[in-house]
């Protein structure tokens, strides 16, 4: 059997997501790094769910930390209401990282009136409303027999001569992307902004109004 | 024989770390050179008009064009950056030959700053090449990013004439930092 190079892998990748076909965007990542980001994602959006939105427009900021990496012991019953259907929390860590990738990027791109009018008043555009082209392999550079690097070219940097880097190793099942737990500037993770404005806007606006309306004493 | 596009990022980052600033900027494309600056200055500019306004009515941050404003640039000309090595004024550091001012504040930024030499001195360690046409290449190295680990980056390179320079990217530039006017480091 034929397996994909580095560059069949990350191009495979690039197709998957330009058609939004986020199964097959999956299957394309390494294990490890599905797993991590459900856990910081997971740990991202009870952080959003968890924001003192009403203290903080009123005192001008606030801020929440969450373990993303442990069972955020008493708040597996809260529920995440930017995935659809709202799950818990314990729900969300409860699927499988393939499971939790699909929805969560089905989340990312799911458009709804709240964030339209967002991006509206802020001048903003939905990803999906974007018309950029997709993101194209340049190269490859080789380090060892089972790690390679993926040179690519995207729309949208600072810099025309601007190229960026995606990692590839490989395993039993053939070549699969490593992606940086902690960087999140491949065009992987792009809609997760999104997602978060999601989660937050409605809340902002609630919390605004409230604060205008005038106070019982 | 023109040095490879490999040979001239290495040496560059050989540079950075023994903090031979001047050829840093040597082996920078002109154009990165004068981006650089021109943010640089601008934001030199945004700082001093921030500092300049009643502390009640200039709100609590600053940011800047890129562009640097000759109307500014009169404004601030004499301001002194007393914490920083022969207390250049902005004016001085704007009369500056691009290339020397590169230098300098490079310099400034890897040792002016809360955590002196961060970056500076760790090794990055060039992995290969691709070339994407005769006159751009990107170099890929393992080297030091904005958190401390160590992760895979991209040094593009342009060639000018007979010779690869570099473009820069944010794991290698740096700035000093800006204090309150009048404050001690």
């Amino acid at each position: 059997m034929l397996i994909d190079g580095p560059v069949e892998t990350v191009a495979a990748a690039f197709q998957a997501l330009q058609q939004r076909d986020w199964r097959a965007l999956a299957k394309k990542i390494s294990p490890e790094s599905l797993s991590q980001i459900q856990q910081m994602q997971t740990g991202s959006l009870l952080a959003v769910e968890l924001f003192p939105f009403d203290s903080a427009t009123q005192s001008g900021g606030s801020w929440v930390a969450t373990n993303s990496t442990g069972v955020d012991a008493g708040h597996e019953r809260t529920r995440i209401r930017a995935m659809p259907g709202s799950p818990t929390l314990a729900e969300l860590r409860a699927l499988s990282p393939v499971d939790f990738f699909v929805q969560w990027q089905e989340a990312c791109y799911r458009r709804s009136v709240w964030l339209s009018l967002y991006a509206w008043m802020w001048g903003l555009f939905h990803k999906d409303d974007q018309q950029d082209d997709p993101p194209a392999v340049v190269g490859v550079v080789l380090e060892g027999n089972d790690l390679a690097h993926v040179v690519y070219h995207r729309t949208g940097l600072m810099h025309p001569w601007e190229r960026s880097v995606l990692t590839v190793r490989r395993d039993a099942d053939g070549w699969l992307l490593v992606l940086d737990p902690f960087s999140h500037a491949d065009p992987f993770r792009e809609g997760q902004g999104w997602l978060m404005l999601r989660a937050m806007t409605p809340r902002f606006f609630k919390a605004k109004l409230t604060s205008w309306l005038p106070r019982k004493r | 024989m023109i040095a490879s596009p490999t040979e001239v990022v290495a040496a560059a980052f050989s540079a950075l770390e023994s903090g031979d600033w001047t050829t840093v900027a040597e082996l920078t494309h002109p154009s990165a050179i004068t981006e650089f600056r021109s943010h640089q200055i601008s934001h030199l500019l945004a700082w001093a008009e921030f500092y300049a306004k009643d502390e009640t009515t200039r709100g609590s941050g600053f940011g800047s064009s890129g562009e640097i404003s000759a109307e500014l640039l009169a404004r601030f000309t004499e301001r002194t950056l007393d914490w920083l090595p022969d207390r250049p004024t902005i004016g001085a550091l704007a009369a500056a030959a691009p290339k020397e001012f590169f230098a300098r504040w490079l310099g400034a930024g890897y040792t002016e700053s809360p955590r002196p030499r961060q970056g500076q001195r760790i090794p990055r360690r060039v992995l290969g090449v691709v070339q994407e046409s005769e006159r751009l290449a990107h170099v890929v190295y393992r080297g030091m990013g904005w958190i401390p680990i160590v992760e895979i980056q991209v040094m593009s390179v342009s060639r000018e004439g007979d010779r690869w320079l570099l473009m820069q990217n944010m794991d290698i530039l740096r700035s000093p930092r800006l204090l309150k006017p009048g404050a001690s480091c």
